[in-house]
């Protein structure tokens, strides 16, 4: 593999030479596998694989990595492959100035308007508020920029004046979001310390392996009842702050939906009719 | 193991020989998922649209100038557009 490789390119549009990169915290490289300690999986690594993996264990920048892949042979399509694992299971952590995102936030959105959406990989965070908070935060990144245009527009169109209501909201649904999470975290950090939150897109997770049948019913009743409890609390605060009566409004509705993700069919209800199934075969096989 | 659409991997069938790493198929796992922009878009949809349909009922098809809602109580007041 040539170092004169464009990195942009040969990633996908995932990275740029002057990124930083190593590998996400919570994973590591033991005995040719790699260990994920927050799902306990223990990827099988090609000895170069390996190599590959250990060099990026430290933080370097994409052009390092690059030299290491060519000189442990490692040809681009290999390559490639390494980094679109990493890429699925949230493997990759990539540093870049405020510069730089701007950069590729221009770029990303010039290959979406071409009809080309680029490599979109999971973003892992460890699970501390910090981390959730920043999860969340870039989830919205969408919903926070396009809200303003939205709300001006509907403004137009609408036959209400409910449009000053869609701002507000966005606290509202942040801090709503972060208690759903982190009412999760809090529980199943006492089973088992290294979960963490993986980001794609818009979507959000907490991954953890399987725990008590109980630890689980628990946690998965408490993120959306936490959710719908901060939501409404905050629309309150919100609504008194802002003079906007109608936030208590969206907050309501932000806190049906966080109860609504307990049907059968999403989110944490889909996670509890899996539960259940599981514990009705152990019931009918013992 | 049913591998989830968030988590995927690219390499679930392959064999060491054809690939450079090869997924721990026996891993079991669970997530505790939401998606950011069901959330936001059901709730954006619930609260502009039952408003706008209230105004659209209450004043006609030009709707509401503006609508102030009394929570304590329980009052809405629709200002229609002339």
């Amino acid at each position: 593999m040539s170092t004169l490789i464009d990195p942009y390119r040969w990633s996908g549009g995932l990275l740029t030479a002057g990124d930083s990169i190593s590998l996400s915290p919570g994973l590591r490289v033991e005995k040719g596998e790699l260990v994920d300690d927050a799902t306990l999986a223990r990827h099988k690594l090609h000895v170069r694989a390996g190599k590959a993996l250990v060099s990026l264990e430290r933080i370097s920048s994409v052009s390092e990595w690059l030299t290491d892949l060519d000189s442990y042979n490692i040809s681009e399509k290999e390559s490639r492959q390494i980094l679109l694992f990493l890429g699925t299971i949230g493997g990759i952590s990539i540093r870049r100035s405020l510069t730089q995102q701007g950069e590729m936030f221009m770029r990303k959105a010039s290959l979406l308007y071409l009809g080309a959406p680029p490599l979109q990989v999971a973003v892992r965070r460890s699970a501390t508020i910090k981390g959730i908070s920043s999860s969340v935060f870039q989830a919205m990144l969408l919903l926070w920029l396009v809200t303003p245009a939205m709300a001006l527009l509907l403004s137009l169109v609408l036959p209400t004046a409910a449009i000053p209501w869609l701002l507000p909201s966005l606290p509202v649904l942040f801090m709503g979001l972060v208690a759903h999470e982190y009412a999760h975290v809090i529980i199943l950090r006492r089973y088992h310390p290294a979960i963490c939150v993986l980001r794609r897109g818009m979507r959000l997770a907490i991954l953890h392996p399987p725990l008590d049948m109980w630890v689980e019913a628990v946690t998965g009743l408490v993120g959306p009842l936490a959710g719908a409890g901060v939501s409404i609390l905050t629309s309150m605060l919100v609504s008194r702050a802002s003079a906007l009566p109608g936030v208590l409004f969206a907050g309501q509705a932000i806190a049906l939906l966080h109860l609504a993700s307990l049907l059968p069919f999403y989110g944490d209800g889909r996670s509890l009719l899996t539960l259940f199934k599981r514990t009705a075969h152990v019931t009918s096989v013992s | 193991m049913a591998w989830h659409a968030l988590t995927r991997p690219l390499t679930e069938r392959s064999t060491m020989q054809e690939t450079m790493i090869a997924t721990d198929q026996m891993a079991q796992y669970q997530i505790k998922e939401v998606a950011v922009i069901i959330v936001a878009a059901l709730a954006y949809v619930l609260v502009l649209g039952s408003v706008a349909l209230a105004a659209i009922a209450i004043c006609g098809w030009r709707g509401a100038e503006s609508v102030s809602i009394d929570w304590v109580h329980g009052k809405a007041t629709f200002l229609c557009r002339r």
